[in-house]
């Protein structure tokens, strides 16, 4: 084990992991409006910390994809693009929900 | 400078590398989330461009935020790296080696080197255009490159008789170009053939043995494509006769003159020592592939797993 822990690649494999399920945690946070840094603190405060190099970029691509759908607003405080889910996105979302259930039924049972 | 100024500069350097329609758009949005971050982070006190410069090193550096923005498609692909570089490495080294050993080099070295540096960033070009086709077509027709079981002994016929045809017409049009040059004019041979003579020495004791190598690859692909298949003894005698041609194109190097004018002889000597090297590093290819022991059959069930 502690062979294990000084292992270089051990970091990568963790962030390889965290990445996997990116796309699923943020676009689960989406159901309501919230902008790029509000979506951070959300997660961040839920257990997700996501470095915001990863996650600003993620929430465009994700845009482009049509999952999400954005909107300027000025409300108190300076003007800032607000994301949710789009049609597409909420199908997509319930889609990776039941995948998501599926695999942690498998890999319980592989790890058991 | 202040820390808004340093976010600006960044945010400028990442959208410098955006499409231009997503430029303004992704600026104002990635301005207006770092300088909230900014201002988290320095909490009550004023953001100083220290703390500024610290956030954005984490945020990453600008070329690979902007790729994070829109992942652009590799020129060449990554699977092609290793390709790319031997060939590129192998090419340069033969067009180096092929330039000193140019006649020319010794009497005017500057111009060889520029010479050799010229043919080497044109070689490094023609192969970028070369594997950035391949990688484009491998995303647009991936049937084309699909994988198909290969028999490494499985002659193709069409290859065989076209290399055939490919070595009677080099023998024929080396082995009398004045012949074939009264064939195209309909009888006089043309004044500027005098240019292009042979040697008397080089045509009556050199130039024979390689008509007669091809001779001997002509015969080997005539009956490769008969066969319709590579054996054990024909992969030998391929093997030998492309070692057998590069000593003989080595030699003609080395030896006297292959040209009666002068001129004619630097720039054909100039031309056959790259054509030589490459073919001997073919031939040696070639045998390597002979002495390497054929790999084991797969057997069913079998793994390579440590148990």
């Amino acid at each position: 084990m502690g062979q294990l822990a000084e292992t270089p690649a051990l970091p990568k494999l963790d962030l390889e992991l965290r990445r996997g399920v990116l796309v699923i945690a943020v676009l689960s946070q989406l159901s309501a409006p919230q902008y790029g840094y509000s979506l951070r603190q959300a997660l961040a405060a839920k257990g997700m910390p996501i470095e915001e190099g990863t996650l600003y970029p993620l929430l465009r691509r994700l845009e482009g994809q049509g999952l999400l759908q954005s909107e300027w607003r000025i409300e108190d405080g300076p003007p800032r693009r607000y994301y949710r889910l789009s049609e597409a996105g909420v199908a997509a979302l319930r889609r990776l929900t039941g995948e998501w259930r599926d695999l942690i039924s498998t890999m319980n049972g592989l790890l058991a | 400078m202040d820390a808004q100024t340093v976010i600006d500069s960044y945010v400028r350097d990442v959208t410098q590398l955006l499409r231009r329609r997503d430029r303004a758009d992704v600026g104002l949005e990635l301005r207006a989330l770092l300088t909230e971050e900014l201002a988290a982070r320095a909490a009550c006190a004023p953001a100083d461009e220290a703390m500024a410069i610290e956030l954005l090193r984490g945020f990453g550096a600008p070329s690979e935020v902007a790729a994070r923005y829109r992942p652009a498609t590799p020129l060449l692909d990554a699977a092609d790296t290793r390709p790319f570089l031997m060939v590129a490495i192998l090419g340069a080294l033969v067009i180096v080696v092929g330039v000193l050993l140019a006649p020319a080099a010794v009497a005017h070295p500057h111009q060889a080197t520029n010479a050799a540096i010229g043919a080497i960033l044109g070689w490094l070009g023609f192969l970028v255009v070369i594997f950035a086709a391949r990688s484009w077509a491998r995303r647009h027709w991936p049937s084309l490159v699909a994988w198909r079981p290969r028999d490494p002994n499985k002659a193709s016929r069409t290859r065989s008789v076209a290399l055939v045809a490919v070595i009677v017409l080099g023998v024929v049009c080396y082995g009398s170009p004045t012949w074939v040059a009264a064939q195209f004019t309909g009888g006089p041979v043309p004044a500027w053939m005098a240019s292009v003579a042979y040697a008397p020495d080089f045509q009556a004791t050199r130039l024979p043995w390689l008509l007669a190598l091809w001779v001997g690859q002509g015969v080997l692909m005539a009956w490769v494509a008969f066969e319709g298949r590579w054996g054990p003894i024909t992969r030998r005698v391929e093997a030998g006769l492309a070692l057998a041609v590069s000593l003989a194109l080595i030699w003609f190097l080395a030896a006297g003159p292959m040209f009666q004018a002068t001129a004619t002889d630097h720039t054909a000597k100039a031309w056959l020592a790259p054509i030589a090297i490459v073919m001997l590093l073919y031939a040696g290819w070639k045998i390597t592939m002979l002495t390497r022991p054929p790999a084991p059959p797969i057997q069913p069930g079998a793994s390579n797993l440590a148990t």
